[in-house]
């Protein structure tokens, strides 16, 4: 449902990474999104294009790898990626960690041209 | 060449709910992010909260809503001072929205601090906004089968109300079932039932307030 305003934030920061590596030119982003991202790849892909058509990134490719969610112990804090609710936390055995709370999509690398 | 980002958080949200979360608790303020469809009772909740809050925890209100003020007047009517978030084409409140309140005079010395989400069940639950805590809120006449169907929300609440329960029977709603519903996607979840036009449940709900209350204020003693 956020997929442009996500989309919106990936052009502004692939910009600002354009201009640190001029004249090198940005080629591909490759992105992080987990399945409890509520973003949709296919409409985050679209809008991004949509975004960047007629502009000096156009053409700008968005890889997305699928990751696993990442859990939270609430006590404790220790983080754990595994696709399903983990029994117990893997730093101090306390029950039932809960899914992260910030949103899932990171980035992971970008490949530009040249040296 | 590929240039590695170690995994970057491109969320803005993000970043200003981290500034949200420590200021609230530098200040020993709880927050709590409720979460619910329109209609399932988030408004009454937190007007019952306030009766119950008069005289021990001092606390206010965001409510967010696309127009209107209607939530906010009838929360400070039930007693404590509450700012309305008019939120327009917005479907959830964001991290910004908290922070630009964080510094206002209502808010200036309150122990408990309840954040009324817009109503829906899908996109606030993707938005952190630095609270200590997500509540989801499931009405009985909305059918048990929601945390199945929206579990984005109930994988990241710590605690499922169930309200209306004084309309149990109306429907086919079984509250036994929507628990196991949630603790299937959810094991976490702790879970209470109640009705805030009855009253019925209400201690549930209160001892589980007084109990993150509880586990803030040693933090703030342990930080001052």
């Amino acid at each position: 449902m956020h997929e442009l305003s996500v989309a919106a934030a990936l052009l502004e920061w692939a910009e600002e990474q354009s201009r640190i590596h001029a004249p090198r030119v940005l080629r591909s982003i490759e992105l992080e999104l987990d399945p409890m991202s509520c973003l949709n790849p296919e409409a985050l892909r679209f809008g991004f294009t949509a975004l960047t058509a007629e502009t000096p990134l156009a053409g700008v490719a968005l890889d997305l790898v699928s990751i696993p969610p990442t859990w939270e112990c609430r006590l404790c804090g220790t983080r754990l990626a595994v696709p399903d609710s983990p029994s117990s936390c893997s730093g101090c055995g306390a029950p039932l960690p809960r899914l992260a709370r910030e949103s899932s999509l990171k980035i992971r690398s970008i490949e530009v041209d040249g040296p | 060449m590929k240039v590695p980002y170690e995994n970057k958080v491109l969320s803005k949200n993000d970043r200003i709910a981290s500034d949200v979360r420590r200021h609230l608790m530098a200040r020993g303020i709880v927050a709590l992010n409720l979460i619910g469809s329109p209609g399932s009772g988030k408004t009454s909740l937190v007007e019952r909260t306030a009766a119950w809050c008069h005289g021990r925890v001092a606390a206010a209100a965001l409510t967010g809503d696309q127009a209107t003020c209607h939530d906010a007047d009838r929360i400070e009517r039930a007693g404590i001072p509450a700012i309305q978030i008019t939120t327009g084409s917005e479907c959830h409140l964001n991290a910004q929205r908290i922070l630009d309140c964080v510094g206002r005079d209502e808010l200036w010395d309150i122990e408990l601090l309840l954040i009324e989400n817009v109503g829906n069940l899908i996109c606030p639950a993707a938005y952190d906004l630095g609270e200590a805590a997500k509540v989801a809120i499931l009405s009985v006449p909305e059918g048990d089968d929601k945390p199945l169907k929206y579990p984005g929300l109930f994988k990241r609440a710590d605690l499922m109300v169930i309200s209306k329960i004084d309309l149990l029977g109306s429907n086919d709603f079984d509250a036994g079932r929507a628990e196991a519903n949630a603790r299937e996607v959810a094991p976490h979840i702790e879970v209470v039932r109640l009705s805030c036009r009855t009253g019925e449940g209400l201690e549930g709900w209160t001892r589980w307030l007084a109990g993150q209350l509880a586990q803030t204020a040693p933090l703030t003693a342990r930080q001052a």
